[in-house]
């Protein structure tokens, strides 16, 4: 399946009739990852090692904003690397409007998943000028004819609201909003399916971030594409997601429509971010106290729900069974033995179906 | 930088490490940094290759050509700096001399640095067992003294600046291959480099166009400073009767020659010896000036 | 459980125990001084909580400097600073020092910078004791054991023995909070202190700053690009841009009323996790110091603009109940925005800066002002066809 090549301008909208069956643009299932621990020893395999994702099954409906939550070591990151190829998991499935892509991936499917970055310093060559970057990429793949690559240089360019003239201009003249503008366009380059963006306003001065914001729901909603949006920061997820995944210890702990699960949290993990992040109206934040993460190596060991040391309702199931993700309908789901009113013997309160 | 913690103790650390420094510490980074030492350092060279590329029309004599009948004649106005033990031209030689020195001193060193730092691009690039191997092959190398490698290689390849170029580049690619290791597995993992390996580019070119570019400051330093180590340790082999044979004309064979003759005709080894100390000085300076301005891009 | 009690507010009092007046900060440039800091005032009472909001350039973090003197050696601070009438700007480093530590407290934003690595956490918290409080060995150990379980460590012992990177940074947080405050200081200077940590352990450390000032009975002075954060802890807040306070007040006036067109225009470009919003951005970026605008420094990028704005001298003018506004709205309060932001002048933002780096950027910024302010409800323009110029919009 070819993604339509030179239309005229661009960036076109893709055509969803031509996608193949309805399935989810991304499947991704059963995806473990682990990293040895420094200490182990040089070939590898004998030494400890430090599980950043346990487990994860995750769809990416066509078109949709896919919002993933979590704090620092909660996997999120690493998830979206293993989307994108760069990091190779331990194990699981991985899929693209349905057909699974390999361990070592083709040119084309390498294609279809590209990424936007955090860091808006060293995400361009310095050496290169933003043309250079952009033109390298539309040759190597045969984007368009070679004659047409400077017009779709401009294009491109201009479709994140950048001037033709920056072609020439090399990356260190660029503010950090400009530059992340830049990598925008480079991810765009290669007309992919899914784009993955890692934090990518997470470095901005917030008056700049809304501005990336408002390109990426712009750009979104014309082209149709399907994002992957990693962030710590739930109320930029809130503008920009039509979905959110939060992680927890390389788990994804709930996941729904992001007013949902914004509105009415079914896990106590959801719930202390949410408590947790000040408000401008200067509603008190009262989180209970919580201590922090646990450390993440011990994937293994634990039996029960990896939250329970900190959870408020945690009652002795929590420390023996690790809850499944679970929901009354398939749409909101969450790992709790609580979640949607239930109770410690498996009935559900009233008020909830 | 003494103790940090609280405010009160050493605070400038908190805020800016490095901004407490002693008066002469910030008076020489000053020099460092000043364009005069970029100046004067290129000014250096720059004649020196002048020197070097203009000989044939500089020199009033032929290096080679011998006039016994006026050899060890101090200064005069046919010869300037006087003549040597066989009667040739010392100022002829000293001209000459620049085009042995640094070709040889450039040749040899960019020999070493060509495979340094291919080797050391692709033991940093692709880690795993080529890193390996590269790595316990660098660390044979440091274990053997560079210089009597160097002079054994010499004996065994024979005389000439064939033999020269190829012993230094068997003993000098090891600081390059390690300085562009090490530079390289940083790069690497930038974000830019991330992006064209995900953009599928094919590792050569994103090698060739993304990692090597942004590593070749840190060489070129390591280069400039080799170069002054190179010439010298030319000279000083010449010096020592290997390498270099006579009667090509290279200031550490001239150094040699002359030492016999120190209280007469001082000038036949003091001369060449001052022209190798200030080349050296030039290139000092022009790669101290670049590590200095490297830090700030 | 963190309403903060109203403080000091703009006005000089007599019981301020900071009084800031015409701080400025420059640093030699090659074509005149470049101006970072420009003629910052403000007042601090005792036990109150002042936050210095701004973005990247607002001169925030510099403020803070000043106040202690922490500047880089090359720039020039004058006006006026003093510590409940002691004047400190142009002190010498050695009375200075005694008066960091001792009486103004930082806590960084990065602890493991401001950490000695090699070094026991323990020693550097009794190394403080001692030099500022001059106490003995042992009775600064105590002290320092003390403090450490009153942020919240109850460990201390084991704490103590610690390296800083044998903790985690909520813990390192807690330690350098801990430093801090066990000389009892006046004041604490925070400089972004919990940027770099978690949302939740965001949560704690904020709760533990704002309890652990009120008991020890210390100021706080509070530098964050977080407006929420701000509005947790702080009683009053001076909002910065380009250098210049825009405008300053008890921190819940101000945020609901604001009387500055960079105030309102930063208010309603955060986006808010409790109802999803268009993000209003603010176009164009923050001025080059070396060339600001003429008048008041925001007007080039302002929604509120009117004639008269580009001559404004930037003055803070008192606007009643304790805040002063620098805007020429700051009394009346904001209109309705007279300038859709498609329609920014992109000329003034080119005039803003000049130089050959900025000038591209001016210009791409008034281009893509145009384009991505997401002013238009209906919608982008149609999506096939030959791209044209977003600023047909």
């Amino acid at each position: 399946m070819t993604i339509p090549g030179t239309r005229a301008g661009f960036p076109a909208p893709i055509d969803r009739a031509a996608m193949g069956p309805a399935g989810p643009a991304v499947s991704m299932r059963g995806v473990r990852v682990s990293f040895p621990l420094p200490g182990t020893s040089l070939f590898g395999r004998g030494g400890r090692r430090m599980t950043a994702v346990d487990g994860v099954d995750l769809d990416l409906y066509q078109g949709e904003a896919l919002g993933l939550v979590g704090e620092s070591g909660c996997g999120k990151t690493t998830l979206g690397r293993v989307l994108v190829g760069q990091v190779t998991p331990d194990a699981g499935e991985l899929a693209v409007d349905g057909e699974a892509l390999a361990r070592k991936r083709s040119r084309d499917e390498r294609r279809r998943v590209q990424m936007v970055f955090q860091d808006p310093m060293s995400s361009l060559n310095p050496r290169l000028q933003i043309g250079q970057v952009l033109a390298e990429l539309l040759r190597v793949h045969h984007m368009v004819p070679d004659k047409d690559i400077g017009r779709r240089t401009g294009e491109l360019l201009a479709a994140v609201g950048l001037p033709e003239r920056f072609r020439d201009t090399l990356p260190g003249l660029l503010s950090g909003g400009q530059r992340q503008r830049v990598s925008i366009a480079r991810a765009l380059a290669l007309e992919p399916q899914v784009l993955v963006a890692d934090e990518i306003t997470s470095a901005l001065d917030v008056s700049i971030q809304a501005q990336v914001l408002a390109l990426l729901l712009d750009l979104k909603a014309r082209l149709g594409l399907t994002m992957l949006f990693i962030s710590h920061n739930l109320a930029v997820v809130r503008q920009v997601c039509e979905r959110v995944a939060v992680m927890y210890l390389g788990r994804i702990v709930e996941i729904g429509p992001t007013d949902t699960v914004f509105a009415d949290p079914q896990h106590p993990y959801t719930r202390l971010l949410l408590s947790s992040i000040p408000r401008l109206d200067g509603a008190p934040i009262d989180p209970p106290d919580s201590g922090e993460a646990v450390g993440s190596g011990g994937a293994g060991d634990a039996r029960g729900c990896r939250f329970a040391p900190r959870c408020p309702l945690a009652q002795p199931v929590c420390r023996e069974d690790d809850p499944a993700l679970y929901g009354p309908d398939d749409r909101h789901v969450s790992a709790c033995h609580f979640s949607f009113g239930r109770t410690a013997d498996g009935t559900t309160q009233k008020g909830h179906q | 930088m003494g103790t940090v913690g609280t405010v009160g103790t050493v605070s400038r650390a908190i805020v800016e490490p490095g901004a407490v420094t002693t008066r002469r510490v910030r008076l020489f980074a000053r020099a460092r940094r000043s364009p005069w030492a970029l100046r004067i350092g290129l000014g250096i060279v720059t004649i020196y290759l002048a020197v070097a590329v203009f000989a044939p029309w500089l020199a009033p004599y032929d290096p080679l050509a011998q006039d016994v009948m006026h050899s060890l004649a101090p200064p005069s106005a046919e010869h300037l700096l006087g003549t040597d033990s066989l009667g040739r031209d010392l100022l002829s030689r000293l001209i000459y001399g620049a085009r042995i020195d640094l070709l040889l001193g450039a040749a040899a060193t960019g020999l070493a640095l060509i495979l340094g730092t291919v080797l050391g691009l692709l033991a940093g690039y692709f880690r795993g067992w080529v890193d390996l191997v590269l790595s316990r092959l660098v660390d044979m190398m440091m274990a053997i003294p560079a210089y009597p490698l160097l002079v054994l290689l010499l004996f065994l390849l024979g005389q000439g600046t064939g033999s020269i170029i190829l012993a230094f580049a068997v003993t000098g690619w090891v600081s390059y291959a390690r300085l562009t290791r090490g530079q390289v597995m940083v790069v690497r993992e930038q974000d830019y480099v991330v992006a064209a390996r995900l953009g599928a580019l094919g590792n050569l070119r994103v090698m060739a166009r993304h990692v090597l570019p942004n590593v070749t400051t840190q060489v070129i330093v390591l280069w400039a400073s080799d170069i002054v180590l190179a010439i010298s340790a030319i000279a000083a082999l010449g010096y020592l009767g290997i390498g270099i044979q006579a009667p090509t004309p290279e200031w550490g064979v001239m150094v040699a020659d002359g030492q016999g003759f120190l209280l007469t005709n001082w000038m036949l080894a003091t001369v060449p010896g001052l022209v190798i100390v200030v080349l050296g000085v030039g290139l000092a300076l022009i790669s101290d000036s670049l590590a200095a301005r490297g830090g700030r891009r | 459980m963190m309403r903060p009690s109203p403080g000091s507010t703009g006005a000089a009092t007599t019981a301020s125990l900071l009084s800031v007046q015409d701080l400025t900060v420059s640093y030699p440039g090659p074509d005149g001084p470049v101006v970072l800091v420009q003629d910052v005032g403000f007042e601090l009472g005792r036990g109150s909580a002042l936050g210095l909001v701004g973005e990247s350039g607002s001169g925030k973090t510099m403020t803070l400097r000043a106040l202690v003197g922490l500047v880089p050696p090359k720039m020039a601070v004058t006006g006026s600073v003093r510590l409940d009438g002691e004047e400190l700007v142009g002190r010498p480093e050695r009375v200075l020092g005694r008066i960091r530590g001792r009486r103004i407290a930082m806590v960084p934003q990065d602890p493991m910078a401001a950490l000695n690595p090699i070094r026991h956490v323990g020693s550097q918290l009794v190394e403080g004791c001692r030099l500022h409080l001059g106490m003995s060995r042992s009775a600064a150990r105590k002290r320092a054991a003390e403090y450490l379980q009153r942020v919240g460590l109850p460990d201390a012992g084991q704490v103590m023995g610690r390296y800083p990177h044998q903790l985690s940074g909520g813990m390192r947080q807690r330690v350098m909070i801990a430093m801090a405050l066990l000389t009892e200081p006046d004041i604490v200077l925070c400089d972004e202190p919990t940027t770099a940590l978690d949302v939740t352990i965001q949560a704690q450390i904020l709760r533990l700053l704002h309890s652990a000032c009120a008991d020890v009975g210390a100021a706080m002075v509070f530098v964050s690009h977080d407006l929420a954060v701000v509005r947790q802890v702080c009683h009053d807040v001076a909002v910065m841009y380009a250098g210049r306070i825009a405008e300053t007040g008890p921190v819940a006036a101000t945020f609901a009323d604001p009387r500055h067109g960079y105030t309102a225009s930063l208010l309603r470009s955060l986006p808010d996790v409790d109802a999803p919003r268009e993000p209003r951005a603010i176009p164009g970026e923050p001025p080059d110091p070396r060339r600001p605008p003429a008048g008041c420094r925001f007007h080039p990028r302002c929604p509120y603009r009117i004639t008269g704005c580009e001559e404004l001298p930037f003055r803070l003018a008192a606007i009643g109940d304790g805040r002063r506004s620098a805007c020429i709205h700051g009394e009346t309060g904001l209109p309705e925005p007279t300038i859709a932001p498609a329609a920014i002048d992109s000329a003034a933002i080119d005039s803003a800066a000049i130089d050959s780096g900025a000038i591209d950027s001016a210009a791409a910024d008034a281009q893509s002002a145009s384009g991505d302010a997401a002013a238009s409800p209906g919608g982008p323009a149609g999506a096939s066809g030959p791209l044209t110029r977003e600023g047909s919009r």
